[in-house]
């Protein structure tokens, strides 16, 4: 199996997310990664109120730990510098059919190049589902879920920035304040919206009498 | 993935049929097309699909296919590349695109199954991984610009073409999933007025085209029909009117207005082709006839489709004969058009982005003209060699774009000293800081001649003293503008009323009066002036380098004076000393790289080959693509001042005037969106006829404009003679009446009360 079908397998059958968890390829992890964040399948035998799950939500956030802790070490924001001779290195090669060549300013390793067509696309699906199936966690596993989740909130990524602090949105710990309040001031604004919508979250859940009709944050501007 | 039927492009007989079978304007532009398609097929490769999918021609099919591998050869290096890392979306949505036209060639039967399924499979994974992802990075639902919409779209068609039909996958139909249920939202969340405040550019570029497909996917995938015209939720806003907000920001002569960083520009085709054939209105298939030029060749969502899409969806019907421009939004502005198009005045308050804006730039009641089809008014940014006028201390913006390097850009020319609005004490860095609004009551009666806008929010903001600024535009008699300033403030301040002008400046026996290159005269004479108040004054400037377009330099000017209360009242008359164009056609062309004019006059007059100089050789003829082209013949002249009217869009050109040359210079930069007007030298005027021989380079693929790109020689060649212009003789308001005469004998009496304070 290629990673096409191991994605198309991951997404179809979730029994299938913790082997893609372990496989050496980046791409079948991103796909176990999403795979994690999503609702298990209704289960037909049961009617439309059960669900079955064959892997369980704590279960599918060991594996996320598991899926983060195989991308610490990657040289994930340690590339090459690309030329393009003839074409171009920004936007203009997105409109040019074209055969391109690339060329790097000096020697890099397969794991090398495969980070950088990686940078954070694994880290944000992990932290993405982290924060959807962190509140059915409880205990060590919840705090061990923030705590990791706050490693993040300085990545290089922007991607993966937004990505946590959205996770901790979801997470709902007060402890949180104080780190998405500095996140409101990062450069990038979709790091900083995902921040503000996190802390409305997180604040209007610890005053439940006033809570308002957007508390979940997921309101307009 | 469905075989039987092109997406989006299911009736192909009823194509065929009106591309191939029938005579018309749409006929005779696919021909165009095809042509082009078929001389170089690997350079005008975004055609080739649908070209393909319109002839099923072997050859044409055969070609189309090519690209396609092309493309996948391109996915695996393109992965290193900064723009596909940090602008995702601009590969998304031509990726999403090549798939639609890999969709169209598999209903042609392309290609073998085996190459089929692993170019499906390809174009799944790549979307997942790199768009995919892209998508889930844009917060939901506060994101709602060009580039969620082209995420949220290219998810959805991806997911669609390989997530439903035969062998449908569960990636992609996640894709699908995550693409439809975003979308709605995204069309709903969108201005009501239709403008996104991205500029010009991206309403044009990427906005306004990806509606047509978003409607078309949601369309089909949901059952229902009549979906441009429906109020989405959670704004009410209906997608049509984007498509409708790109028509309105068409000027005559068909460039854009000039809204964001990215200045004037020319406008895009398909989404008013898209407008014209779904809601029937007027302005669409007018503007799609008159307005807009049928070379011009750009990436819309990143990609160099435009004219299929156009074609695609036109009307075979004609265009109708004529079309009123005039137009407003409370939230945004409007345009004043006199009946003949050839007076337009535009006033434009739209909101600006807070801190550094960007592409919404601060235009509190900004004043634009344009006169015969020519812009009169300065707006943009610099070159990237251009002197940095507008630049502020606080306007830069690091930009976290590129591996290895953080840029950083200034973004001051977005603020409102770039602008023609009111200054208080100089403030060119003016802006908005806050969310909070930026105009207040506005008036807006396009068909009485009339906008005006208060807007005392955005100074108040910076200014805290000020109590009242308020603007008034109002077109006259189809003849003439008045502008009407008020400022109000508890202290006393500078206010300058500030015009930034195209060159150049022309003596005026009072007020302040340009010429542009094309004979086009705008005269300012303010009324109010009172005298003697302290820092009263014109003041005049020459800005080099500002903006880039048209012209590399404008002419700023500031009517000045000090005070709590401060009213000017100007008129503003436009005049053009030269007439309309004769055509000149039947020129004899030959295509000669390099050569100078001796080594190819022979040749050239010896040439059996006739072209009008509408658009490049190879598109109306059929000819070789070939980068350089000389044209000649012999031109009559009338014994008085003529002018000779170039192409638009000319590439390197020189002219030769009975074999002498004329330095083009003055047009190298304005060529490209203005027609050249080049005055026939006083010593060949009085010849019966005098030898014409022009030679430009035209593009030989889509890609080279260089990403922002061509319009490929457009026009053909006018001649032109000298006239007398109308000009404003005499303006004068008192007791409430305004009296303007002309030069030509025209004289206005019109009762004009002044604004309220």
């Amino acid at each position: 199996m290629d990673a096409y079908d191991w994605i198309e397998r991951v997404l179809r059958d979730p029994s299938a997310i913790p082997e893609a968890a372990e496989h050496p390829d980046w791409r079948v992890r991103y796909g176990a990664a999403v795979a994690c964040g999503r609702a298990p399948a209704p289960d037909p035998a049961h009617g439309p109120s059960r669900e079955t799950d064959p892997v369980g939500a704590e279960a599918r956030v060991r594996t996320l730990f598991r899926i983060l802790d195989r991308e610490e070490g990657r040289p994930l924001y340690d590339q090459p510098r690309a030329r393009y001779p003839g074409s171009h290195d920004d936007t203009r090669m997105a409109e040019q059919i074209r055969a391109v060549r690339v060329e790097f300013d000096r020697e890099a390793t397969e794991e090398e190049m495969e980070a950088w067509k990686c940078r954070g696309r694994v880290r944000q699906a992990a932290l993405f589902a982290l924060g959807d199936l962190g509140p059915a966690a409880s205990g060590d596993l919840l705090a061990e879920a923030q705590r990791r989740i706050l490693g993040f909130l300085d990545e290089t990524d922007a991607a993966v920035r937004m990505a946590a602090a959205r996770a901790l949105g979801r997470l709902g710990d007060p402890d949180s304040l104080r780190v998405l309040e500095r996140l409101q001031d990062d450069p990038e604004w979709c790091t900083r919206t995902e921040a503000r919508k996190a802390l409305v979250r997180i604040r209007s859940a610890s005053r439940p009498a006033s809570r308002p009709a957007n508390a979940d944050g997921e309101g307009g501007p | 993935m469905r075989r039987d039927k092109p997406l989006f492009l299911e009736d192909t007989d009823a194509l065929r049929r009106d591309l191939l079978e029938t005579d018309g304007r749409r006929a005779s532009l696919f021909a165009m097309l095809l042509r082009s398609v078929r001389a170089a097929p690997e350079n005008f490769a975004w055609h080739a699909p649908f070209a393909a999918l319109v002839t099923r021609d072997p050859a044409d099919i055969d070609a189309a296919r090519r690209m396609v591998r092309i493309y996948m050869e391109k996915l695996e290096p393109m992965s290193f590349c900064s723009g596909l890392q940090f602008h995702f979306w601009c590969f998304a949505f031509p990726h999403a695109k090549m798939a639609l036209a890999f969709q169209w060639l598999c209903t042609l039967g392309a290609f073998e199954p085996d190459e089929e399924e692993r170019i499906r499979r390809r174009f799944v994974e790549y979307h997942f991984i790199n768009f995919f992802y892209g998508l889930r990075t844009k917060p939901d639902p506060e994101c709602v610009d060009n580039q969620v919409l082209s995420l949220a779209l290219s998810a959805a068609l991806v997911g669609v073409l390989f997530g439903e039909g035969e062998a449908p996958g569960e990636t992609a139909r996640l894709m699908r999933d995550e693409g439809l249920a975003r979308l709605p939202g995204l069309l709903g969340a969108m201005d009501p007025s239709g403008y996104s405040g991205e500029g010009s550019s991206y309403m044009d570029c990427v906005n306004g085209p990806a509606i047509p497909l978003a409607i078309e996917l949601l369309e089909r995938t949901g059952g229902e029909t009549g979906l441009l015209d429906r109020p989405f939720p959670p704004g009410g806003a209906r997608p049509g009117d984007v498509l409708r907000m790109v028509a309105r920001s068409f000027m005559p002569g068909g460039l854009l207005l000039p809204w964001d960083n990215y200045g004037y520009q020319f406008g895009v085709r398909s989404t008013l082709a898209y407008g014209a054939k779904k809601t029937g209105e007027p302005l669409f298939a007018w503007l799609l006839e008159n307005a807009c030029i049928p070379t011009y060749d750009i990436g819309i969502g990143w990609a160099y489709d435009d004219l299929p899409w156009m074609l695609a969806w036109m009307p075979t019907e004609p265009a109708p004969a004529d079309c009123p421009l005039a137009w407003s939004h409370d939230r945004l502005g409007g345009a004043l058009v006199s009946r003949d198009r050839l007076r337009y005045g535009a006033l434009l308050w739209d909101d600006s982005t807070p801190r550094i804006p960007t592409r919404a730039h601060v235009n509190p009641a900004m004043v634009l003209f344009n006169g015969y089809g020519v812009p009169l008014s300065a707006d943009g940014s610099p070159g990237p060699t251009g002197v940095p006028r507008f630049q502020f201390d606080d306007t830069w913006r690091t930009l976290h774009h590129f591996i290895g390097t953080t840029p950083a850009s200034n973004y001051g020319d977005g603020c409102a000293g770039a602008h023609s609005v009111l200054l208080v004490d100089g403030k060119e860095s003016m802006r908005a800081w806050s969310d909070g609004p930026q105009h207040g009551p506005v008036d807006c009666r396009p068909d009485d001649g009339i906008l005006s806008a208060d807007v005392t929010p955005i100074y108040r903001e910076n200014v805290p003293d000020v109590r009242a600024v308020a603007r008034k535009l109002q077109l006259h008699g189809d003849c003439f503008f008045t502008l009407e300033d008020l400022f109000v403030a508890e202290d006393s301040h500078r206010v300058a009323s500030r015009f930034l002008l195209r060159p150049e400046w022309e003596e005026a026996p009072f007020g302040v009066r340009i010429r542009t290159p094309e004979g086009v005269i705008l005269h300012l004479a303010e009324l109010l002036e009172t005298g003697g108040l302290p820092g009263q004054g014109v003041h005049r400037e020459t800005v080099e380098g500002h903006p880039a377009w048209p012209d590399g330099q404008s002419r700023l000017v500031d009517f000045v004076s000090e005070g709590t209360r401060i009213r000017r009242l100007f008129v503003a008359h436009l005049a053009c000393d030269v007439s309309e164009a004769i055509p000149v056609t039947g020129f004899q062309a030959l295509a000669e790289d390099g050569a100078d004019l001796p080594a190819v006059r022979t040749a050239l007059f010896e040439s059996p080959v006739r072209l009008d100089l509408s658009c490049p050789a190879h598109m109306e003829a059929g000819l070789p693509v070939r980068p350089t082209w000389w044209y000649g013949r012999r031109v009559a002249m009338a014994g008085r001042p003529a002018y000779l009217e170039l192409p638009l869009g000319l590439a390197r050109p020189a002219l030769f005037l009975d074999g002498v040359p004329v330095d083009l210079e003055p047009w190298a930069i304005s060529g490209r969106l203005v027609r050249p007007l080049v005055p026939i030298p006083e010593r060949l005027r009085d010849r019966a006829d005098i030898e014409v021989v022009l030679r430009t380079d035209v593009p030989t693929s889509h890609y080279d404009g260089d990403g922002d790109g061509t319009i490929g020689l457009y026009g053909g060649v006018g001649l032109r003679w000298a006239q007398v212009p109308d000009r404003m003789a005499r303006a004068e308001w008192r007791d409430g009446i305004l009296a303007v005469d002309t030069t030509g004998g025209q004289s206005f009496r019109i009762p004009y009360p002044l604004m309220e304070a």
